[in-house]
């Protein structure tokens, strides 16, 4: 029983932590909180819905083509917004308040053209099969969603560890002059990182769209708040706070459910982020107000 | 080190009735500059005449008014930053900007972003050993002299045509600006062509062949930097008498 709740965990937990990415890449990168990623991580699920039941593709191509429609819906709030206020040198409020609109765009959008009731993603997209490992026993749908979380994860903190992109992207996540400076193309690297998250937003939507069995136009903006509790919970220092934090809120909200009850849940896990402002404002793991990619 | 070089033919950078503006406030007014190859240029003046935005405006940083900015006689006033480091024009911007948030090694081979292959970061190695001591720390916990070399040293690893020094010396000790300025001085002398910006005129005009004095945006004087030095004007204003 403990052991199953601990797989819950993990595996909800990863596909939070795989959405505070996208969200916190931005963040770090562009400097910006981009509060149109939950209407991106919502219409990633529907992008991949209609692949999956319009164009009746495999779930392993509907997949990466919806993370790519995400990913350019993503490209296209920075090259219509983002940088134009860039450009402009708006305060730090404008771009937070144009991404709202564009969210509710969003959500709007989806109600008007696939309906405001939950759909769902075909039954038989993944085997019924439960992978067994001692006593624990994983559906096979879970251990995709984690494995695939996982692996994107594990691949993006790669990038920007170990590759001379991740440095630059590092360098701009410090200073985007100081990295103009030494010939990194900033305004490209921005664009690409905007694409990249919201094709990781639109990868977390279709994952979140499996695991509880529903896809709807209001999915994004509870998720959006689980992504800033998650980021803050593990303390701004980008990546390694997203995951941790995801991972962390994922395992409260299994085990206010488990113990508690489900009405609780968002209770519990936003209460839990108060404390943590009030205690810890450097995070639970962070260890001081430093930032980096 | 420069020979009497002929006109135009090697003029690397020439600055053409440059304007910046901030807003209605005219920082550059009208400049004229030039640069030739195996050149040391100074850019002295008073903290606000405009000389670090003037740097900016040849680095891309800050878009001018009017005016032409030519590299190598092409016309690069709306080249991208990166594009113009590409091209060799690379700069050391004031405070040293280095990233602290990364490693010395990492901020080298940073330096070395635009140059295909794997960069080769032994010979920056040999110049400042302190640097390979120090290539697995964080740059932020260099003290400042070391900071400066790291920011140099990276800069030299975009394999730069042209170098150009916002303030080198600014917040440093005595003693580490002499090193700083031997260190530009063996630069030059090996061939690197250099714009420096100073507020320490004194220095400048020692270590440069010419320079141009600026005052409220605009230069009120030009010319041989050793000339300079004896020039009633700058011992007055700069050098106090």
């Amino acid at each position: 029983m403990l052991e199953q709740q601990i797989v819950n965990a993990i595996s909800l937990g990863s596909v939070y932590a795989l959405f505070a990415l996208g969200f916190t890449l931005i963040f770090g990168i562009l400097g910006v909180i981009n509060l149109s990623h939950g209407g991106i991580f919502m219409l990633g699920a529907y992008a991949a819905l209609l692949l999956l039941t319009r164009v009746n593709l495999p779930f392993w191509a509907a997949l990466p083509l919806a993370m790519i429609g995400a990913g350019l819906l993503g490209l296209a709030i920075d090259a219509l917004i983002l940088k134009v206020l860039r450009k402009r040198g708006a305060p730090h409020l404008m771009p937070m308040i144009a991404t709202i609109g564009a969210a509710i765009l969003m959500t709007s959008l989806a109600q008007g053209l696939f309906g405001s009731e939950t759909r769902r993603f075909p039954i038989d997209l993944f085997d019924q099969e439960n992978l067994t490992f001692g006593s624990i026993s994983i559906p096979l749908l879970q251990a995709s969603i984690t494995g695939l979380s996982v692996v994107l994860m594990v691949l993006m903190i790669w990038i920007l560890r170990r590759t001379r992109l991740g440095q630059a992207l590092r360098a701009i996540a410090e200073s985007p002059r100081a990295a103009a400076l030494l010939g990194i193309p900033v305004e490209r690297l921005f664009h690409l990182t905007s694409f990249v998250a919201a094709a990781l937003g639109g990868a977390a939507g279709i994952l979140i769209g499996l695991s509880f069995d529903a896809i709807s136009p209001f999915m994004g903006q509870p998720m959006l708040h689980k992504g800033i509790a998650a980021i803050i919970l593990g303390g701004l220092e980008a990546v390694r706070a997203a995951v941790l934090g995801g991972l962390f809120l994922g395992a409260t909200e299994v085990f206010a459910v488990t113990f508690l009850s489900s009405e609780y849940r968002d209770a519990l896990s936003f209460g839990l982020l108060f404390l943590v402002l009030l205690w810890r404002p450097q995070g639970l793991f962070g260890a001081a107000a430093t930032r980096s990619a | 080190m420069s020979a009497p070089p002929p006109p135009a033919a090697q003029c690397l950078l020439q600055v053409d009735h440059l304007r910046v503006a901030y807003g209605h406030v005219e920082a550059v007014r009208d400049i004229c500059l030039e640069v030739r190859t195996g050149e040391m240029v100074a850019l002295v003046g008073a903290n606000g005449a405009g000389k670090s935005t003037t740097l900016m405006t040849l680095s891309g940083l800050v878009r001018p008014r009017s005016g032409k900015i030519l590299w190598e006689g092409q016309d690069i006033t709306h080249w991208s930053p990166h594009q113009r480091v590409i091209g060799g024009l690379v700069q050391v911007a004031e405070g040293r900007a280095i990233l602290k948030t990364l490693t010395v090694l990492e901020n080298l081979q940073l330096g070395a972003f635009t140059q295909p292959g794997t960069p080769n970061i032994t010979p920056i190695f040999e110049r400042f050993p302190i640097l390979r001591q120090r290539a697995h720390q964080l740059a932020g916990n260099l003290s400042g002299g070391e900071q400066q070399m790291l920011a140099l040293g990276r800069a030299l690893l975009s394999q730069p045509k042209l170098l150009m020094l916002d303030e080198p010396s600014m917040g440093l000790a005595p003693l580490v600006v002499r090193d700083i300025f031997a260190i530009l001085r063996e630069i030059h002398e090996q061939g690197m062509t250099i714009l420096l910006v100073e507020q320490n005129v004194r220095q400048a005009l020692r270590l440069a062949d010419r320079a141009y004095v600026m005052e409220t945006g605009t230069f009120s004087l030009s010319g041989p930097a050793r000339e300079l030095v004896d020039d009633p004007r700058v011992i007055a204003a700069y050098l106090g008498g």
